[in-house]
């Protein structure tokens, strides 16, 4: 998206703007309550971890979330099936915003 | 036009930079790097607009009408940030103003809520917690362009220097209604401020060879009814921020 993205306006900020916009997956977890397992909401792309966190909170804010937190796509590691959402060409089973 | 009370025009700086501030942000809703910068972009402009409603209400206590204040002013009247009268002409615009503009508001909050107004001391408070995020956003922006080098680099540099005098004017105002609320305990001392903005600032436009210390206001032609420079919010942001074009369905 973001190399798309950077042949419109953003493309302004020239070709080092367009290298910093090279992104990666993030899956966003949260739960509403204290003692709540955490769940899988969701996963955005961000170019880094700082704004993966102002992305998955300012996406997914719709809920009064008791505590969020993201983890990049590329650190999850399948355990029993190399084939499912979260193996190699799996989509994560997220929504994409 | 009469000179405004010292406190109604500090509560008019901030709701009105954060109004037109707003609307910048939402006109990149559609058009910014990713989906999730537009997202984060329409929440930032949501927040601002919040934010101003809820200072703007302020002024009733004050004796003033808020109704006047949000919708029947001039554009010559708004005593925005400088940095605000145009739309932000590219992407590194946008980030700097993230960073110097938000950031110069969020230190006048800051000051604001520590201060004797008991409207600012509970109600600044969640909006300085919502503003962590546009912080975050904007730090995170900018050293993105910083780093990438090249044109990136230069136009973010080239954005934030060209709006940090005029900012730090309007933040630190050098006359006479700014030291009556330093000393009625409304605001912070000016230094105190000026240190607070150094924190905030120093380390995120050092990435791209800025530094503050190098920087000073900007108070030519100081309109001191207005807390700014010359000149005003551009005709299609005030109408904007009016709501001018819904005026047949205003509601209060």
């Amino acid at each position: 998206m973001g190399a798309i993205r950077a042949d419109s306006r953003s493309a302004h900020a020239g070709e080092g703007a367009r290298s910093a916009l090279s992104e990666g997956i993030y899956e966003v977890f949260a739960r509403k309550r204290r003692g709540e397992p955490l769940r899988h909401i969701g996963c955005i792309d961000a170019p880094g971890d700082e704004l993966a966190r102002v992305y998955a909170w300012k996406t997914y804010d719709e809920e009064n979330w008791f505590e969020m937190c993201v983890v990049p796509r590329s650190a999850v590691i399948p355990v029993n099936r190399a084939d499912g959402i979260w193996g190699k060409g799996g989509d994560g089973g997220g929504d994409r915003p | 036009m009469s000179a405004p009370q010292p406190i109604v025009r500090h509560i008019l700086a901030l709701a009105d930079t954060k109004r037109i501030l707003g609307i910048r942000y939402s006109d990149w809703i559609l058009g910014s790097p990713s989906i999730e910068t537009g997202i984060a972009a329409s929440s930032m402009a949501q927040d601002e607009w919040g934010h101003a409603r809820l200072l703007y209400a302020m002024l009733r206590k004050l004796g003033a009408d808020p109704r006047e204040a949000e919708h029947r002013r001039a554009a010559a009247e708004y005593c925005s940030v400088p940095a605000l009268d145009h739309p932000f002409a590219d992407w590194a615009e946008f980030v700097a103003a993230t960073v110097v503009v938000d950031g110069a508001l969020a230190v006048a909050l800051e000051s604001f809520a520590a201060g004797n107004f008991a409207l600012a001391r509970s109600r600044v408070p969640k909006m300085l917690a919502e503003e962590d995020y546009h912080r975050q956003f904007g730090e995170a922006w900018f050293a993105r362009l910083a780093a990438s080098g090249g044109e990136g680099r230069e136009r973010v540099r080239a954005a934030a220097l060209a709006i940090l005098p005029s900012t730090l004017a309007w933040l630190l105002p050098d006359d006479d209604p700014q030291r009556t609320l330093e000393a009625e305990g409304v605001v912070r001392p000016a230094a105190r401020t000026a240190e607070a903005l150094r924190t905030r600032l120093e380390a995120t436009i050092a990435t791209c060879g800025l530094r503050l210390a190098k920087i000073e206001p900007d108070r030519a032609g100081w309109d001191s009814h207005r807390r700014r420079g010359p000149g005003a919010p551009g005709e299609e942001a005030v109408v904007r921020a009016r709501g001018d074009r819904n005026r047949a369905l205003f509601v209060e």
